[in-house]
């Protein structure tokens, strides 16, 4: 039945290949001294507390005015997006016209325990935002959420549309009630209650066991035995360690903004029935008007697509896409497929309603007079003018209840 | 020296009798005792009939050694002060307390071994009559032996402890050691096999663990501390106890995933089989069934992982982990609080006191920033 047992030499010739391998991704582990991340260019124009905003850089003139800032999950590090330079989602949008900035939610400590999910969206993501507006001079900005980011972008369109003009999310949990994925299922017998009043911050390292978790065999064996078939390719294993890098470089999660939202959303799905509150204001989806690209993941095992795909109906916006892409959850911004596919599909959703935006105007718009933005924001928003624009330049309503794209 | 009474007294064959005796009573007595430890358990139990038996008739010996003696020594007069007949009375009535010792616990372990020696079962109501026994007799030796040995103002202190309160302890002990006897005999009728561990009889094992636990260094670990260490000891015991139900609950999960891995490994053979039916297959490479294995346990442990049980098992495993951990901290902080650095708890106090003056400089900034508005705003009109 075995092959090695029938035919003995083939057993030696596999043998003997495994032991080449072997020695041969030694040399080259050995060889290499670390990886290097997020090769795109970006400058920092602002931070607050610990969160830092970042504006990438690029040498051509944006073909799309408006401005996207990226808001990350808090789970893990935003510069997946910006990997390496050949897998790279950031670099692909930049080329292909779009202005980019990024949001980086830092490495909460214990000092941080206190910090709330009213804090993250009312104050750190607002500030951004604020600040964005006022550097680009629109009044409304596109928002790009990824992962835990995108349900902080829903929840901020629904609290502030006025200053979105278009939103996008990816891989983004909105139901969190859908029995496909298993962090759905296990949260749901968590006392977090007891885990935050005890640990304060919740370590990193405690939410990787559960992602390994998810996929045990894959992740902690098949994995590891993949890199043994490309230990004697350098690229192959350099491109495997910057992923362990990204993998395991998982920051700690404040602790009363992780309570939040495990119970409210993950637990008592408050999001999608409407009940949800941010800072006494209740968080209606409805009053997500603008424009929406709801990207999913077909194969996502971290955020199952029928997660995902619920945001659709409970918005209020006329014009709504829904793109499944072909993979999971990380594929999505490393795959070769992802480079080619979805920066092209994203910019060109973009530039369509650039484009609209610009024969309505210039698309930009005073920052309103009444702004939540503190410290450097708005004291800096106060001494720019911003340009004209408005609400007037609202696009108008697109046809259809959404369409899918992709898969 | 001069005898008791008219009748001679043949002095040479009371010694050589007294000499004859001493050395037989130590032999028998070196003999009994040797054979009773050096057995070890359960051996011991094995030989304790013959070790008992001799050491009974040590004690007899003994104790006609002494009243021999006794008779001997009455008979001398010592001629200087304060030695005399009394002071060898005196000596053989502490010989007498440490026989009377020796006699209780002999007696206590024979009806021990007859209580609780038959076939490793242990009966609380046996038990409980044995204790009653031994406290009966124990209450005869200090009212005959102890308390009479003692100077009259102290012996209230024999009485004491003559009473109730052997009995109460004994009842104690018998308690705690009632569940995990009772968990011995049930592992020792369980017959579990090594070879290939069932994990439902796991779980059964882990289940009747902590129930003998929970019956009894449970109970004693949250009993209430009290004195100079009440605060230290109560947070080391509820740290132990902690730990313990933190290793209750870890080994309920990891009987679950053993459970997976059992199926994992028979529905492995299952597709082997399969495959070997159908024939016409393809030789398989160790690759092939490296593959094979790794995605049929993943299979099998994501369907675990999807069931209500092993959510509750998990959110179980989590919950008591962080009891532990809060035990842990409340324990290091009692016994590091005289250290010359802050604690966590104390450095939380801080970081709440600083997360409110944020809060409230954020408050005012923005305050201010209105009012400077409002204020540019009025000197624009003006």
């Amino acid at each position: 039945m075995f092959r090695e047992f029938l035919d003995p030499k083939f057993f030696l010739q596999e043998l003997e290949e495994v032991n080449r391998k072997v020695v041969k991704g030694a040399e080259i582990l050995l060889s290499i001294p670390d990886v290097d991340v997020e090769p795109t260019p970006k400058e920092l124009v602002f931070e607050e507390d610990k969160v830092r905003l970042y504006h990438y850089l690029s040498e051509e003139k944006p073909r799309c005015p408006v401005p996207i800032l990226i808001c990350y999950a808090l789970v893990n590090r935003q510069y997946m997006m910006d990997l390496q330079s050949d897998r790279s989602l950031i670099r692909n949008l930049l080329g292909e016209g779009l202005d980019i900035y990024i949001i980086d939610w830092g490495y909460p400590d214990h000092g941080d325990r206190y910090v709330t999910l009213e804090d993250y969206i009312d104050v750190y993501l607002n500030d951004c935002v604020d600040l964005v507006r006022l550097r680009s001079g629109h009044e409304r900005i596109n928002l790009l959420g990824v992962c835990q980011g995108g349900t902080f972008s829903v929840i901020y369109s629904a609290l502030y549309p006025e200053k979105i003009r278009n939103l996008i999310t990816m891989v983004t949990p909105v139901d969190f009630h859908v029995t496909d994925g298993l962090l759905n299922v296990w949260s749901q017998h968590m006392d977090v209650d007891k885990m935050v009043d005890t640990m304060g911050i919740i370590p990193g390292e405690f939410m990787n066991v559960g992602f390994l978790m998810l996929r045990p065999f894959q992740l902690l064996v098949d994995k590891y035995v993949g890199l043994m078939d490309n230990l004697d390719d350098p690229a192959t294993v350099a491109n495997f360690v910057r992923m362990e890098k990204w993998i395991f470089d998982s920051p700690a999660q404040a602790g009363e903004a992780y309570r939040k939202f495990l119970k409210d959303l993950y637990q008592q799905n408050k999001l999608v029935k409407g009940e949800l509150e941010i800072g006494g204001r209740r968080v209606d989806l409805a009053r997500i008007t603008m424009p929406i690209l709801n990207i999913y993941a077909t194969e996502d095992h971290l955020v199952p697509p029928l997660s995902s795909i619920p945001l659709n109906d409970l918005v209020g916006s006329e014009d709504k896409t829904l793109y499944g892409f072909p993979g999971g959850h990380i594929g999505i911004y490393v795959s070769s497929r992802s480079q080619k596919e979805l920066a092209p599909m994203v910019s060109k959703w973009v530039m369509d309603r650039c484009r609209e935006a610009g024969r309505e105007g210039s698309g930009g718009g005073r920052p309103r007079k009444k702004s939540s933005a503190a410290g450097k924001v708005s004291r800096a928003a106060e001494a720019s003018p911003a340009r004209g624009g408005g609400r007037g330049s609202e696009r108008g309503a697109r046809g259809g209840t959404g369409k899918k794209a992709g898969s | 020296m001069a005898g008791n009474g008219g009748e001679r007294f043949d002095w040479s064959d009371t010694w050589k009798r007294w000499r004859e005796l001493q050395a037989e009573a130590m032999r028998m007595w070196m003999e009994a005792w040797g054979s009773t430890l050096s057995g070890g358990f359960p051996g011991w139990r094995a030989a304790s009939g013959e070790a008992g038996k001799k050491a009974g008739e040590a004690e007899a010996l003994f104790r006609e050694w002494m009243d021999h003696t006794r008779e001997l020594m009455s008979r001398f007069a010592v001629p200087f002060t304060g030695v005399g007949p009394e002071t060898f009375l005196r000596a053989f009535r502490s010989l007498e307390v440490y026989s009377g010792l020796y006699s209780l616990w002999m007696q206590m372990y024979e009806d021990y071994r007859r209580s609780v020696g038959k076939e490793g079962e242990f009966d609380l109501e046996a038990v409980h009559a044995l204790l009653d026994r031994w406290a009966e007799r124990y209450r005869e030796l200090v009212e005959k032996v102890f308390a009479p040995a003692l100077p009259e103002p102290l012996q209230w202190v024999a009485e004491l402890y003559s009473g109730e309160i052997p009995l109460l302890l004994g009842g104690l002990t018998a308690h705690f050691l009632a569940p995990w006897a009772e968990f011995a005999r049930s592992m020792a009728g369980r017959g579990m096999s090594l070879e290939r561990p069932s994990p439902e009889t796991a779980l059964q094992v882990y289940e009747e663990w902590r129930k003998a636990y929970e019956e009894s260094y449970g109970r004693l670990l949250r009993m209430p501390a009290m004195g100079y260490y009440r605060e230290t000891m109560e947070k080391y015991t509820r740290t132990m106890d902690s730990l313990n139900e933190f290793g209750i609950a870890l080994a309920e999960f990891y009987a679950a995933l053993q459970a997976a891995g059992a199926r994992g490994f028979e529905k492995l053979k299952e597709r082997l089989a399969s495959l070997g039916e159908e024939g016409g297959e393809e030789p398989m490479s160790f690759r092939d069934l490296y593959r094979l294995w790794w995605q049929t346990n993943e299979d099998l442990y994501v369907e675990l992982f999807r069931t209500k049980e092993f959510s509750r098992l998990l959110g179980q495993l989590v919950d008591k982990g962080m009891e532990f951990r809060a035990a842990f901290r409340a324990y290091v902080e009692e016994v590091s609080k005289e250290l010359p650095f802050p604690n966590r708890s104390e450095m939380d106090n801080l970081y709440r006191t600083l997360d409110r003056l944020k809060r409230e400089v954020r408050s005012l900034r923005k305050e201010l920033d209105g009012l400077r508005k409002e204020a540019a705003g009025r000197g624009g009109e003006g």
